[in-house]
This record gives C-alpha cells, sequence and structure tokens, in this order.
C-alpha cells in the first residue's frame, strides 16, 4: 500500500501542475524557477500560481487529515474531525470582528492570513485552557461544538449589522481557496508543516495506547493530561496554519482518516500518520486537478467537491457502524 | 355536460373580449420587457410580467397617488428622489445604503422606519409605517410576505428593473413611481430626458483600448457575460470588453489563469469592488501579478456604492457618460459614478 501510495504522489502532482488551462512548457515551467522574468506571463503563472497551489493542496490534505487523526484517536471517535476544536470558529470570528466591527483592538495590520491565524491559535489555546480543567473527553467534543455554534451566532449578528464593503470581503475569505497562498510563504508554511510532523512521530506510542482506551492507557502509565494537550496542540497547529491561508475547507479532515484506516487496516499510528499523510494530499490534488479541469466550462468552488465526495462516505461510514 | 361546456366556451370569450380592451390603450412603456403602463378612465393600469414564470402576471389599477410606499430597494428610492417625491417614502430596508439627503433627514427625523432584509422583515413593522403599497425586488425569487400583506389589505408590487437586459428599459421602471405618486406626466418627461441624453452619449464604434471588468470572488473571476445589460453599456461606450462575445445575460466565471491569459493588452480594469489598490490587494493578494494591475487605468464606483446603486439604474446616461469618457482616455475628474482606483 506504501509502496502505491509513493508511486501515485508524484503522479497527482504532475497531474495538478499540468490542470491548468493554459500549455505551458517544460522549459518555461523551470525558467520559472532558475531565470525568472516577472514580465513573462507563463513564468508569473507557475511561480505564483501553481507551484504555490499545488504545495497547498499537498499540506492542506496532509495536515487536515492529520489533525482528523488525532482528533478521531483522541476521543474515540471516527465522526471528529479538526473543526471540533473550533479552530476555525476562532479564526472566523477574528476576521469578522477585524472586518465588520470598527473596534481599534481588532484592526490589525497582518493581513486576513496573520488575522486568521491569530483566531485559529487565539481558539486552540482557549480549549486547551478549557481542556485542562475538564475530565471527560465528551465534554471536551462538546464545549468544542458549542464553542463553534457561539462563535458562528457572533459572526450573523455582525454581518447583519456589517457593511457592503466588509460583508464582501468577509465572503470572499470564507469562501476558501488554494489559491491565497504566496510563493514567498511556502516556506514558512513548510517549516510549521515540518515540526507538526515530525512532533506527530513522538506521539505514536500514546496514541497507540489510547486505541486501547483512556483508562487501560493511565493503568499502562500514560500521562493522559499532557499527552491530551500535546494533541489538541497540534491540531491546532495544523488546522489553524490551514484554516488561516486556505479558509474552511469541509470533510478532508472527517473522511480521509477514516478511508485510511480502511486502506491499511491497521490501528498502528505509525502507518496511519504516514497513510493520511500521503492520502489527504493526493485526495486534495486531485480534487484541485478536477476543479481546473472543469474551469473552463463550470465553476465549482473546492469546498463543494470535497463536501460532495466527503458527505455521502460518512453516511457510507455511519451505516456501516449502525449495522 | 353540454351546459357546462357551453359555460366554459362563453367564460374563455369572455376573458378574450377583456384582454383586447385593455390592449386598446398604448402602453406607455416602450422599452421595458416586463412593466407595461397603460392609462385608463379612472388612472392607470400597472401590468408586470414575471421574468422566469410566464404565467404569473401582476395586475394592479391605480387611481390615485400613494401617500405611504415601502420600498424595499436602492433603485427605488433613487426614482422617487428623481421626481422630488422622497416625502412618500414610509420604510426602507437600510439606511445605511442610502444615498439620497433627503431620505436620510427624514429618516433622522423619525418620518421613514427601516425594515432590513426583504426576506426578512417585520410585517408588525411594516403595517406601523402605513405603506398602502410595498415594492420588491425579488432577488431571492419571490417575496415571502405576499401574501400575509395582501390579506391585511397593503398592495405588493414586484419591481423587476433589475432582471432587464437594456439599460433603458431599465430606467423606464420610473413609470411605475410615476403611477405610485401621480406623476406620470413627470416621469415620461424626465425618462424622455434621459434616454435622448442616452443615446446621444452612445459611442457608434469601439475607440478603447482592451478592458476588463470584475474581480476574483472565491476562486473565480466574475465578469459580466456578453449579452448581459452591463456589456451592452460596455459596447455602447466603445468599450473594447474583453469577452463581449460570450454567450449569456448574467455573468461568467473564468479561473485566474484565464484572466491571466486574456488580460496581457487590457488597458482599462473596471469594477474590481474595491476603491483602492490597497483593498484590492488586501483581500485578492495575487492580483498584484494580473498584468493589468499596473499597467491600466482603473476605475470603480465603490468610493460612494450608494450613489451607484440608487441612481445608475434611472441614470444610464450618466453611467454612459462616464464610460465614454474612460473609454476616451479623457479627463476623469468630473464623472458621476467612477472614480480612478489608486
Amino acid at each position: 500500500m506504501m509502496f502505491c501510495l509513493l508511486c501515485f504522489l508524484p503522479i497527482a502532482m504532475y497531474l495538478h501542475l499540468m490542470a491548468g488551462q493554459i500549455e505551458i512548457s517544460f522549459d518555461s515551467f523551470f525558467d520559472s524557477f532558475w531565470n525568472y522574468d516577472a514580465k513573462n506571463t507563463a513564468h508569473v503563472l507557475v511561480r505564483e500560481f501553481r507551484i504555490p497551489r499545488l504545495f497547498m493542496a499537498i499540506f492542506a490534505g496532509a495536515g487536515l487529515s492529520l489533525s482528523g487523526m488525532l482528533m478521531q484517536t483522541l476521543f474515540k471517535n471516527p465522526l471528529a474531525g479538526p473543526y471540533v476544536l473550533g479552530i476555525n470558529s476562532g479564526a472566523s470570528l477574528l476576521i469578522a470582528l477585524s472586518l465588520m466591527t470598527s473596534v481599534q483592538f481588532f484592526q490589525s495590520n497582518f493581513g486576513l492570513i496573520g488575522t486568521a491565524l491569530i483566531g485559529a491559535f487565539a481558539a486552540g489555546l482557549l480549549m486547551m485552557a478549557v481542556a485542562q480543567r475538564l475530565k471527560s473527553q465528551i465534554s471536551l467534543l462538546l464545549v468544542g461544538l458549542m464553542f463553534g455554534s457561539f462563535t458562528s451566532a457572533i459572526v450573523s449578528i455582525l454581518e447583519s449589522f456589517a457593511g457592503a464593503e466588509s460583508l464582501k470581503s468577509y465572503t470572499m475569505w470564507s469562501m476558501g481557496s488554494l489559491q491565497q497562498v504566496e510563493f514567498g510563504q511556502l516556506g514558512f508554511i513548510f517549516l510549521i508543516f515540518s515540526v507538526g510532523i515530525a512532533a506527530s512521530f513522538l506521539l505514536v506510542k500514546p496514541l497507540n495506547m489510547l486505541v486501547i482506551g483512556e483508562k487501560s492507557a493511565v493503568l499502562l502509565g500514560l500521562p493522559i493530561k499532557s499527552i491530551r494537550m500535546f494533541i489538541l496542540m497540534l491540531t491546532a497547529l495544523f488546522a489553524g496554519l490551514i484554516t488561516a491561508f486556505c479558509g474552511p475547507i469541509a470533510f478532508v479532515g472527517i473522511a480521509i482518516p477514516n478511508l485510511t484506516r480502511i486502506l491499511f487496516q491497521t490501528s498502528n499510528h505509525r502507518y496511519l500518520i504516514i497513510g493520511n499523510c500521503f492520502i489527504g494530499a493526493i485526495f486534495l490534488l486531485l480534487t484541485d486537478a478536477f476543479i481546473q479541469v472543469l474551469e473552463g466550462h463550470i465553476s465549482i468552488p473546492l469546498n463543494a467537491i470535497t463536501s460532495i465526495i466527503g458527505a455521502p462516505f460518512i453516511v457510507f461510514l455511519l451505516m456501516r457502524k449502525l449495522r | 355536460m353540454v351546459i357546462l361546456l357551453v359555460i366554459l366556451a362563453s367564460c374563455s370569450r369572455q376573458a378574450k373580449q377583456s384582454q383586447q380592451s385593455e390592449s386598446k390603450e398604448a402602453n406607455l412603456c416602450r422599452y421595458s420587457t416586463y412593466l407595461s403602463v397603460f392609462k385608463t378612465n379612472n388612472g392607470y393600469l400597472i401590468r408586470i410580467q414575471h421574468p422566469d414564470r410566464k404565467n404569473e402576471r401582476f395586475q394592479l389599477n391605480i387611481s390615485s397617488p400613494a401617500n405611504d410606499l415601502a420600498v424595499l430597494s436602492a433603485t427605488h428610492i433613487g426614482m422617487l428622489s428623481a421626481l422630488n417625491e422622497e416625502k412618500r417614502i414610509a420604510a426602507i430596508t437600510d439606511i445605511r445604503y442610502v444615498y439620497s439627503s433627503n431620505v436620510q433627514k427624514r429618516f433622522k427625523q423619525k418620518q421613514i422606519i427601516e425594515l432590513q432584509n426583504e426576506q426578512s422583515m417585520s410585517v408588525d413593522q411594516l403595517l406601523s409605517s402605513k405603506s398602502e403599497y410595498v415594492i420588491y425586488s425579488a432577488f431571492s425569487g419571490s417575496f415571502s410576505q405576499e401574501k400575509r400583506l395582501k390579506k391585511l389589505g397593503v398592495h405588493c408590487i414586484p419591481n423587476f428593473d433589475w432582471r432587464e437586459q437594456t439599460a433603458l428599459g431599465r430606467a423606464e421602471w420610473v413609470l411605475l413611481f410615476g403611477v405610485l405618486s401621480g406623476k406620470v406626466p413627470e416621469a415620461i418627461q424626465l425618462f424622455r430626458t434621459i434616454e435622448v441624453a442616452y443615446n446621444r452619449s452612445k459611442n457608434s464604434k469601439i475607440v478603447s483600448s482592451e478592458m476588463i471588468s470584475g474581480n476574483v470572488t472565491g476562486d473565480f473571476w466574475y465578469a459580466p457575460a456578453g449579452e448581459s445589460f452591463m456589456a451592452e453599456i460596455f459596447r455602447n461606450a466603445g468599450l473594447n470588453y474583453v469577452y463581449h462575445q460570450t454567450k449569456g445575460t448574467g455573468s461568467v466565471a473564468y479561473s485566474r489563469e484565464k484572466i491571466m491569459k486574456d488580460g496581457g493588452k487590457v488597458k482599462i480594469w473596471l469594477n474590481p469592488g474595491f476603491p483602492t489598490k490597497k483593498e484590492i490587494i488586501r483581500v485578492h493578494s495575487k492580483a498584484k501579478y494580473l498584468p493589468f494591475f499596473n499597467n491600466s487605468s482603473i476605475f470603480c464606483y465603490t468610493h460612494n456604492s450608494n450613489k451607484y446603486w440608487e441612481l445608475s439604474t434611472l441614470r444610464p446616461d450618466w453611467l454612459m457618460e462616464d464610460l465614454v469618457q474612460i473609454s476616451a482616455g479623457k479627463t476623469t475628474k468630473n464623472l458621476h459614478f467612477y472614480q480612478e482606483v489608486k
């Protein structure tokens, strides 16, 4: 399985790169790196549009799947996802406050991405603070869901009072896109992403212990509180980073970890981490390539395609569980 | 059974006869597809055709001017303002989107109330405004409160000016407000003035270099389709609109890559949706890579969006004057709606 994924990732990357509406020669492709000319449309297209979009599809697919896997193992619930922590809600709330109110405190100079990043991490920190006071995982899950409902209510109120321009800016951000990331930002994203992946491997043993149940894991000497904090921190890191740069992307974080578990037939997180990274990246690359192929005929937002594929898959999982 | 058939046949004949008698009067509207206004013995007959449902036709006989009106769109305010009939406005949706200083003043004096959204407005509030007529736009297909308000004796009139395919067809809806305010001759006169000015300022041929319109929303660039009302204005203003040959009366959605490819020779960018380049980049950071971001003249109406939305439907002649000036690359300091984006 691992070998198949290793072969398939470069194929998916190639398909994604070539799926654009404009044909670009290999020469132009390589020149855009080594002899970049800002006035050459082909160079600008490759360097500023296709490459960031390609890597963002990889980072977002892998990151969301990984954080979904972490949440599902922590909550022992196959329907938990990265957004149960309210990361998306935190980012949306801060963006809404900065765009749709004139309160000086919320007016940041970091741009939309910076503001979303701060909002996402603030929500993550808040949830971690709450997690320290709660014993039950279910309570934490509920707090996350309540936080999401609370923030979306505030955003709705802000929307009803917002001016046309600010409402437009907010709506544009909330539609989500893999195309907002700039070439220069990829290094920063790669760094954070690599740290996250490395940290995930440090969690392999505790995650494997959590599979047998929290009580048994504690009896085996697992420091549950600190592990829980570590998992939450990692999830906040991945989901926060991706939400800030791409906006909300639905269902990847719930569907891919389940698909990985089905395909790998294991609960060993060493393989699940690698599998989630590969399958998540390949899934988002192919989905986005499909959107690019359709772009000449019909415009479909990324979120719509991920939901169309993800929602029936989750229903299938539920049916399988209920049987 | 035979008696029933005879009754049915006579009924259908009667209906035909009544239609024939109505159509004897000349329709006062010449450009509008959906609005017809007929003079009758005791007033005016308004007939409004639903743009999508061919069997749905609104009809109302108005014999005297209305004292209080609830107007649910900015263009309605603009048309009543142009007839100096703001005093008849009793309710609007949102004061923040109003340009008319008279309406703002009357709102401050609590002579006008706010109803908020067309779909979620409060019927109680509307009734408190004592409006006799509600003019709605039905942007979402229908007006949810219509049946309830009808039972309460309030007439609801749909306004489909935004669905018209020609600029003058849109402006002609001022006749509806002429009927409602008892100023039909004035409305006809105003429309004639607009018509003459619009036709006079039209360009017979394309004079500008390539022009693009719109901006990115989500992952796509939305621009007026080639057969839309906006594309018609661009053509008449002499603007060489990049997508003038596309099909459709709404908008087209293209990928950023296509815009990069098609925008290579663009020298005029209209309607980016923001009043400054800084704001464009704030929302759409990659706009700076568009070939026409730095090398073209950018114009938008967002310096005063309220004025644009309130008056541009009624005054296509002003819109045309602005665009003609932009297309000719003349001095663009005294434009009605547009301003250069810097």
